[in-house]
């Protein structure tokens, strides 16, 4: 096993700054080219705000070159419990590297049950 | 550093192991062991190699390193005979792969075809050797011949059956922040053939309890190849424990898969048999013989960043300081009113000890991966000087803090090349003074009272000492009337820029090999000494302390200054009557004890403390052993106490020093600088000075 650095842990929210800041105000939310841990980290907080706050979010994922599986795997913890919460969760034109990156690690079927919008 | 960047590190580590690995082995191929082992080991080596290469997309490396592991299955099968040729032709191979790893590891490129004559070498023979259909390989053509007979090979190949895997792979929570990357895995699957792959998400908590660092997700992987279990295995290799995986084959394999896929089988030497048909399938808990034997053993070993080690080591440092401080406290107060608080910082001393002695016990490593380098070093030697020279190797499992194990290679290459260059004479010189042909160079370690002691032995013509002189006369190092003992003649050999060879060769005679040898011994806080018989040959002895860590001195005061001075060096220490100091002539003092008169180094006087003891009945005499320098006195006020310091670099943290051998922080909270007695005794010209040093 690898046994390298450690990925730096994300740090914890400043008391100033309010879950969801990543999400604009009209809830749009869009993935960065390289959709690494990093971004996870940012992705589920933001999200975890957002869910709080009921507010509907519109992910555009047109940009994804690369999908990591932690943001994969964050993606759909946040669908299921979107979903759960009955707030709307979306998702704008995916790239071909973000569905791909489904398929290979066997996350296919579970994103096939999100709702899609042009 | 991103997940990649980990994975890549992991594989260049394990590429130093592997290389190493294979360099014995081809050495043992040469000497014409030829046996089932030997051609395992090679062949795994190149095999793993070439595993991770294909995950990390080295093609080229991939591609070479399929063709040596071609040439060496022909071997295995006993297609093909070791003879000296081919033997070279494999240490060639060896050593193409490893420029080729260092290239990739630099993110360079070798040159255009630079491999391609040792490639088409390995083809040529394989196609003596009746493999016809293997040419294509070295073109990174797979082939179907080869793959059938190995089913360790990476590559799947279209006439051979397909095969069916499932793989459960149930990898821990914190796989991400290894470094991890399922899809670098299944992409590496995907190059063996198609893939299916279903997650399990059950344990995916909801996302106001979702972390995403950690890894909540299993795996399901259906493959289907021609490749065998080994090639499915080599994917997971380097990216998740064997307990986390299960390989199945649902398929039946291969007649002769069973046997060839546990990789420590010897497989027959009998040409290969058609491969069978797919079997029926079996059921799900039919697991492959082969893939289950090699994943059953518990691991036992990992692998450690350095880094983390030194944090570690410094921590326990810092402890074993704080430690310190506190016994020193503890000193001021009446024992009897705090028995509990006495014994527990006594209990708490002996745990600190055993702590520091456990933690330094990690970093050590035999001097083995230093040793098996050597066997090579000096068999191209004795090719490109035409001289007939074996090397005997003993004590290789000594084990020493990696640090120095790290520096030994220098030292050891140049003295090596000195021994086979300058002292190991030709077979016809050997001949003419009644010497076997062949000559004969011993590299042995051992531990000796701390240290690790490193020989370097040939029975070649011994040093030219009157040559050595002239030469040291000519370039300006030495007067013409200078009257020198014969070790000191000798040391003039570590000379800057000093060399007594005929003609400047690539092997040694530039005059920079010795110097370099006693600086890096001399940095690492070691000796080099030299003895020389004319005629016989020569011995250089490196002296090395077993870590630079730590070590166990003796405080000692001079004035009001504290000095350590190494444990290990201290041979007695005395009051010596005044009678038995001599002032000499020249300048510089000797005691007379017992029968031998030592020379004297007043350390008040060499670093200029101020009420520093005047004469050495006034103080004591510490009889420490400077090496190159014999024994010496040194001259200090008093003797404090025993105690185990932290070494603090004075190099690192100020600049070399000579006689400072590194600093420490004792218990009272002040700095003390540790003595290099050796040094200190070249350094204020003392009678343990030699010519050479003088020099320097």
């Amino acid at each position: 096993m690898p046994k390298a650095a450690a990925h730096k842990s994300r740090k914890l929210r400043k008391p100033d700054e309010s879950p969801g800041d990543h999400i604009a105000a009209d809830g749009a939310v869009a993935l960065a080219a390289v959709a690494d841990m990093e971004a996870a980290c940012e992705l589920a907080e933001a999200l975890r705000g957002a869910l709080e706050r009921q507010m509907p979010v519109v992910i555009d994922a047109t940009a994804v070159e690369d999908m990591s599986t932690p943001c994969a795997q964050a993606l759909v913890s946040a669908a299921t419990s979107f979903a759960a919460a009955n707030v709307t969760l979306v998702f704008r034109q995916p790239s071909d590297a973000f569905i791909a990156a489904f398929n290979r690690i066997g996350l296919y079927a579970a994103m096939m049950q999100w709702s899609f919008v042009e | 550093m991103d997940e990649l960047d980990q994975l890549r590190q992991t594989y260049f580590q394990d590429c130093d192991e592997l290389l190493g690995e294979l360099e014995s082995a081809l050495m043992a191929l040469d000497n014409g062991r030829a046996d089932g082992d030997t051609l395992n080991d090679a062949f795994r080596a190149i095999h793993s190699i070439k595993g991770g290469a294909d995950i990390l997309h080295f093609d080229r490396l991939v591609r070479f390193a399929h063709t040596f592991e071609s040439m060496l299955d022909r071997l295995r099968l006993g297609k093909l005979a070791v003879d000296p040729e081919l033997a070279s032709l494999m240490l060639r191979a060896g050593d193409a792969i490893a420029d080729l790893v260092r290239a990739a590891q630099a993110g360079s490129e070798m040159p255009d075809g630079y491999e391609n004559e040792i490639a088409d070498a390995l083809q040529s023979l394989a196609l003596a050797a009746g493999a016809a259909a293997e040419t294509a390989a070295a073109n990174g053509e797979e082939s179907a011949a080869l793959n059938e007979r190995d089913p360790a090979a990476t590559v799947p190949t279209a006439d051979a059956p397909l095969r069916h895997y499932r793989i459960l792979l149930s990898p821990p929570a914190d796989l991400f922040l290894q470094g991890n990357e399922p899809q670098l895995l299944i992409r590496a699957l995907e190059r063996l053939g198609s893939v299916k792959t279903v997650a399990d998400a059950s344990a995916l908590p909801p996302l106001a309890s979702f972390d995403a660092e950690q890894c909540y997700l299993r795996w399901t992987v259906d493959v289907r190849t021609t490749a065998g279990p080994e090639a499915i295995r080599d994917v997971f290799d380097l990216a998740v424990d064997k307990s986390d995986l299960e390989i199945t084959e649902l398929t039946a394999p291969p007649a002769d898969a069973a046997v060839a896929g546990t990789s420590d089988a010897v497989p027959a030497p009998t040409p290969a048999t058609a491969p069978s048909g797919p079997s029926p399938i079996k059921p799900a808990s039919g697991t492959v013989p082969g893939v289950q034997a090699k994943a059953a053993p518990t691991v036992n070993s990992i692998r450690v960043d350095l880094e983390k080690l030194d944090y570690l080591v410094n921590l326990v440092g810092e402890l074993v300081i704080s430690q310190s401080m506190l016994a020193e406290q503890l000193s001021v107060l009446p024992t009897d009113k705090f028995p509990t608080l006495s014994r527990s910082i006594e209990e708490m001393s002996q745990h600190a000890r055993n702590l520091q002695d456990g933690v330094m016990a990690v970093r050590t490593q035999p001097v083995k991966s230093v040793f098996a380098r050597m066997p090579r070093l000096v068999r191209d030697l004795a090719v490109e000087t035409g001289k007939n020279v074996r090397l005997l190797v003993s004590g290789e499992t000594t084990e020493v803090d990696k640090t120095v194990v790290e520096q030994l290679f220098d030292p050891l290459l140049h003295m090596i090349r000195n021994a086979v260059d300058h002292g190991i004479e030709s077979p016809a010189e050997r001949g003419a003074n009644g010497k076997p042909a062949q000559g004969t160079v011993r590299l042995s370690a051992a531990h000796v009272g701390g240290r690790i002691v490193i020989q370097v032995t040939d029975d070649g013509r011994g040093i030219d000492r009157a040559r050595v002189r002239a030469r040291a006369v000519e370039r300006g190092l030495l007067d013409a009337d200078s009257v020198l003992t014969e070790e000191q003649l000798d040391n003039l050999i570590f000379l800057p820029g000093l060399s007594t060879a005929e003609t400047v060769s690539d092997i040694s005679g530039r005059g920079v090999g010795m110097d370099v040898v006693r600086r890096n011994v001399e940095r690492l806080g070691g000796r080099v000494l030299i003895r020389s018989v004319a005629g016989k040959g020569s011995t250089f002895y490196l002296s090395l302390p077993l870590t630079l860590a730590v070590l166990d001195g003796m405080i000692i005061g001079v004035g009001r200054e504290t000095y350590v001075v190494p444990l290990t060096v201290i041979l007695e220490s005395l009051r010596p009557q005044a009678r038995d100091v001599h002032r000499l002539v020249g300048g510089g003092e000797v005691l007379y004890v017992r029968g031998e008169y030592v020379p004297l180094v007043y350390l008040g006087r060499a670093f200029d403390v101020p009420d520093a003891t005047k004469e050495p009945w006034e103080g004591l005499v510490m009889l420490v052993d400077a090496d190159a320098g014999g024994k010496i006195g040194v001259v200090v006020d008093e003797i404090v106490g025993q105690q185990q310091v932290v070494i603090k670099s004075v190099e690192s943290n100020y600049r070399a020093l000579r006689g400072i051998a590194g600093a420490t922080i004792l218990g009272n909270g002040r700095v003390a600088l540790i003595l290099d007695v050796a040094g200190l005794a070249e350094a204020v010209g003392g009678a343990g000075q030699s010519p050479a040093s003088a020099a320097a």
